[in-house]
């Protein structure tokens, strides 16, 4: 019973143990398919999820690809076991592989490198260096390769390491061929350069921005005596820069940093402590983003050059010592020479009032001669001088150049009177106005060359012409000519003239003269002007030269065609005195013993301050004063006598000035000087200045007749007495110099149309004829040929009535024969009035 | 606690006692499942306690002397069940360094709600293995037992030298030595 029982619990609980069992293994089961479905799910999407990366996977690396195979350069991807992974067109191309690069993919057949070896200019280093490589498996960038087509390539390893374990490696090849060649060129053309400046002997030295000194190049450490290494980093200023070109430095190295290149000198100093003179020529060194990195020099070694330039300045200045003193000498000897010479001058003209015999007139000419010679000669090395030196300066004055030239023509009609010598004088007359220029230059172009004119023409005419040649921006050119019939220059000899102590040859200057420095000072007188002088001449026939001068024109009118001759001025000789301040004997002399002539009363005064002494104490109506004087000179007595109270503050006061140089003229007008008397003067320069001063002061205007002293040379003047004297006295009475101007238009009008009667007989133009008859007939009585204006009246009637008339040709025949000599009266007679005006 | 562990419990009692043991001490222990296990089910570890108990009590055997039996008997079933766990080693020292690594870890893949005890495993020597055992059932003895059948499976002959090391008897060490 027990045992049923405990048997039947047995198989209860065994019953509810399967129960149990089975409810667990459905639960599990359902847990299972449930697992199963989610592990479906998670299935589908993690292939979802592989697909889509595998595309990504595949675009990434397709892009890698592409990207290989478009880099400029060859590459090759190996894996451990030297499998291509990866490898592009380039390098195939490179290394003469004749297979795609897809196609070398996973190949391990072809050893590549041994390929690419034997491209190699050195193919066995270059397998060893790959063996090298692949067993260190460290990076190696950028190591060059040449090839043997010339090629040059840059190679790379990288090997490729994925978690800490070698994978493989990457090559890569790039073809570096230009830019090498262009970094080749470019340090070969710089090599070039700094080789030809080398060459060029300037040394150059690079430094930095402090001024350490970065490179020295050959040429330079020859300069400067070092090595390069012994100055390499050093400061280029320390080393080579004296102390007081610190400042020179610092301003070039402020422009340097500012980008700016410059040139300059400076001393440096070189080993062993010795200077020596560089050009410097600096500039900028850039990097490539335009920063200023420091500084290249070019040096150029100066110190010969320099030493000369010194040389050099020592001489000009020695130089111009040596012409300032020549210049003294000039000055001084002027007045040394020109003293006494004056002294010749004037005792000789005074000799000639003492009635001399003859013979002893004959003397005097020697003398005077002798002496004018001299004159001229120290006059025209002294214009030549002044010329030369600069020192002389062309004026602008306004001056009547009509009247200039007519008086200097009237003068030399004077000088020619005894000659068989005409001078005539043709102007413009289109000259109206009064000229702006130098009229002290013109005169003495004019006076030398119509002197000249006069020197060498022994018989004919000299004709002097002025003419506007051209009107030029406000400038009048005038051309003038001097035309003689003398005896002309070789043509070989017309380019010699205008050289100083040139003349065409010794005889000319032994026969007439001079000192052959004329010409050469007119050539340098006219072109201080900027004008032009020329020459034309054919021997034995004439000389003409031309020379032009551009003036302006003053505007002014000119108030009389004529310059006024030397009229006779009045003036109270009596009651005027003179004080002559003159310390040479010889010259006061000539003064007192002139002064006594024309019976004006003087005081004398030895030197500058018994001068001044004198005008402190007595009223002079003019003072004669010479400037260089002992105790005190003719310039500070002027000035006391402007400057102090004293009677003669207003007096005019005239130099007596031997020097020749316009400054000491100059001076004397600065400092208060009327007028100079240039010494050596004849009677007349000096009469001259007295009346243009005595007549200006009005305590001259009490005109006394019996008064009256003119300085007269000549006797009274006489017509030809084969002229109609009669009636020339009824129509000019003593005014001669109304006659003198008829009988000059005669000359220059009338005279050159009678050859046409000639002319018009032969070309039976027998109402031209008649009409010239008609002109010039009055014009005959005007100059007292009464019998040929009869002459041409009966001539005139002749044409009118009956040209065909055989007594027309024995008239003009008559006329004929007649003119010639008839001019030839005018002429002279003419010439004769003219000189006798001037001596009036 | 894994119903395997009861149904080989109550196996080992009825061949060494007979079922009426079995029926007598299930019906002493008044047990909220009555007694009716299953391998695959779980059931609470106080019945496990309470059947020992009572066995203890009816056979006079200390329960500790149960367990250590029970211990040596259970290599058999687990050589049986999972005969890859004891033949993928070639040694007890081998095994038991791999119970709490590898063992325990597949065990609770298959059994997420098995609580597992922990063995710390330290060779010290090339004799000496050093064991601590932790668990909150008490089943030292078990283990003992365990450690035991698996030495003679692999044919080592060694001692086992067990201290205890707290008083609750949660944590204990063992020393093989062989």
């Amino acid at each position: 019973m027990n045992e049923i029982e405990i048997l039947n619990r047995r198989i209860e609980r065994e019953r509810q143990a399967r129960k149990q069992a089975e409810v667990i293994l459905e639960q599990k089961a359902l847990e299972l398919f449930n697992a199963n479905i989610e592990l479906r799910t998670l299935n589908e999407v993690l292939e979802i999820i592989i697909s889509e990366r595998t595309h990504d996977l595949e675009i990434s690396q397709s892009r890698f690809a592409a990207l290989i195979s478009n880099l400029h350069a060859g590459i090759l991807i190996q894996d451990e076991n030297f499998k291509v992974v990866l490898t592009n067109q380039i390098f195939c191309d490179l290394f003469g592989i004749h297979k795609t690069p897809e196609s070398l993919k996973g190949t391990t057949e072809h050893n590549l490198m041994n390929q690419a070896g034997s491209f190699i200019e050195d193919p066995i280093g270059f397998l060893n260096k790959v063996d090298q490589i692949l067993s260190k498996r460290k990076t190696v960038i950028g190591e060059e390769l040449r090839l043997k087509g010339g090629l040059i390539l840059e190679r790379d390893y990288i090997p490729v390491i994925i978690d800490k374990k070698y994978k493989g490696h990457l090559w890569q090849f790039r073809d570096v061929t230009d830019e090498r060649r262009s970094r080749e060129k470019l340090l070969r053309s710089e090599e070039k350069y700094r080789g030809i400046i080398e060459n060029m002997e300037l040394g150059l030295l690079e430094v930095d921005t402090e001024g350490g000194i970065v490179r020295a190049y050959p040429r330079f450490c020859e300069m400067v005596g070092y090595e390069e290494h012994e100055i390499i980093g050093k400061s280029a200023a320390s080393v080579f820069l004296p102390k007081e070109f610190q400042p020179i430095l610092e301003q070039q190295s402020s422009d340097r940093a500012n980008g700016k290149a410059s040139v300059y000198e400076c001393q440096m100093l070189v080993k062993g402590g010795e200077r020596i003179w560089a050009l410097i020529s600096g500039a900028p060194i850039f990097d490539l983003d335009g920063t200023v990195i420091g500084s290249i020099g070019i040096h150029y070694d100066i110190t010969y050059s320099k030493k000369l330039q010194i040389a050099l300045e020592e001489a000009r200045r020695r130089a111009e010592a040596a012409q300032e003193a020549e210049k003294q000498f000039l000055a001084n000897m002027s007045h040394e020479i020109r003293t006494p010479l004056n002294a010749i001058i004037g005792m000789s003209h005074l000799l000639y009032d003492t009635q001399p015999t003859e013979q002893q007139k004959e003397f005097l000419a020697i003398l005077k001669n002798s002496a004018e010679m001299l004159q001229a000669l120290i006059s025209d090395v002294l214009d030549l001088s002044k010329v030369r030196s600069g020192n002389l300066e062309v004026q602008q004055k306004v001056f009547d150049l009509v009247g200039l030239v007519r008086s200097l023509v009237k003068s030399s009609q004077l000088r020619l009177e005894e000659r068989p010598l005409s001078i005539s004088v043709n102007i413009d007359p289109r000259i109206e106005n009064l000229i702006v220029g130098d009229d002290l230059l013109l005169n003495q172009i004019l006076t030398n060359l119509i002197g000249n004119a006069e020197k060498f023409t022994l018989q004919g005419s000299i004709t002097v012409s002025v003419r506007i040649q051209k009107k030029q921006k406000g400038f009048l050119w005038l051309e003038f000519k001097i035309s003689d019939t003398g005896i002309g220059i070789p043509k070989d000899k017309q380019g010699l003239i205008f050289q100083s102590f040139r003349q065409v040859n010794g005889d000319i200057m032994r026969k007439f003269g001079g000192t052959g420095l004329g010409l050469a000072i007119v050539k340098q007188l006219v072109e201080l002007q900027n004008g032009t002088i020329s020459v034309k001449s054919v021997l034995d026939k004439g000389t003409t030269f031309t020379f032009s001068i551009p003036y302006k024109d003053s505007g002014k009118k000119s108030e009389s065609e004529e310059l006024p001759l030397l009229k006779k001025i009045d003036f109270d000789a009596a009651n005027t005195k003179v004080l002559i301040v003159e310390d040479n004997y010889m010259n006061r002399r000539y003064i007192c013993t002139l002064l006594e002539k024309w019976k004006i009363d003087y005081a004398i005064a030895h030197n500058g301050r018994e001068g001044v002494e004198m005008a402190h104490h007595e009223l002079f109506d003019l003072i004669l004063m010479d400037i260089q004087m002992p105790e005190m000179d003719g310039y500070e007595a002027t000035i006391n006598i402007r400057n102090t109270a004293n009677m003669n503050r207003q007096t005019p006061i005239i130099a007596l000035t031997a020097s020749a140089m316009l400054t000491q003229k100059d001076k004397a007008f600065t400092i208060g000087m009327n007028d100079y008397v240039s010494k050596p003067f004849n009677p007349l320069q000096l009469y001259e200045k007295l009346t243009l001063y005595l007549s200006k002061n009005e305590a001259m205007q009490t005109c006394n007749d019996s008064g009256i002293v003119t300085p007269v040379l000549e006797t009274d003047f006489a017509y030809n007495p084969r002229l109609n004297t009669e009636m020339l006295s009824a129509l000019y009475g003593d005014d001669y110099s109304y006659a003198g101007e008829m009988f000059n238009t005669f000359l220059k009008v009338i005279v050159p149309d009678l050859p046409k009667f000639q002319e018009y007989r032969q070309t039976s133009d027998w109402e031209m004829l008649r009409r010239l008859a008609h002109k010039v007939k009055p014009t005959f009585s005007m100059v007292g040929l009464t019998d040929l204006e009869a002459l041409v009246l009966e001539i005139e009637t002749i044409v009118k009535n009956d040209p065909l008339n055989d007594s027309l040709n024995i008239l003009l025949e008559q006329l004929n024969a007649q003119l010639p000599q008839a001019v030839d009266i005018i002429k002279a007679d003419f010439e004769k009035m003219a000189s006798f005006l001037v001596r009036n | 606690m894994k119903g395997v562990v009861f149904t080989e419990f109550l196996d080992l009692v009825e061949d060494k006692f007979g079922y009426e043991m079995v029926d007598r001490i299930i019906v002493e222990s008044e047990l909220p499942s009555g007694g009716a296990y299953t391998a695959v089910g779980t059931y609470p570890f106080a019945e496990m306690v309470k059947l020992l108990g009572r066995l203890s009590h009816n056979t006079n055997i200390p329960s500790g002397q149960l367990l250590h039996l029970y211990g040596k008997h259970f290599f058999s079933v687990l050589l049986k069940s999972y005969p890859h766990f004891i033949e993928r080693v070639d040694n007890a020292f081998q095994l038991f360094e791999s119970i709490d690594h590898y063992i325990h870890v597949e065990v609770q893949k298959l059994y997420p709600d098995a609580e597992l005890p922990h063995f710390d495993t330290h060779q010290l020597n090339e004799h000496q293995l050093e064991m601590i055992y932790t668990s909150q059932r008490k089943m030292a003895d078990f283990a003992q037992g365990l450690i035991e059948s698996s030495l003679d499976h692999y044919g080592q002959k060694a001692t086992v030298e067990k201290t205890i090391l707290n008083s609750e008897g949660t944590k204990v060490r063992f020393l093989v030595t062989i």
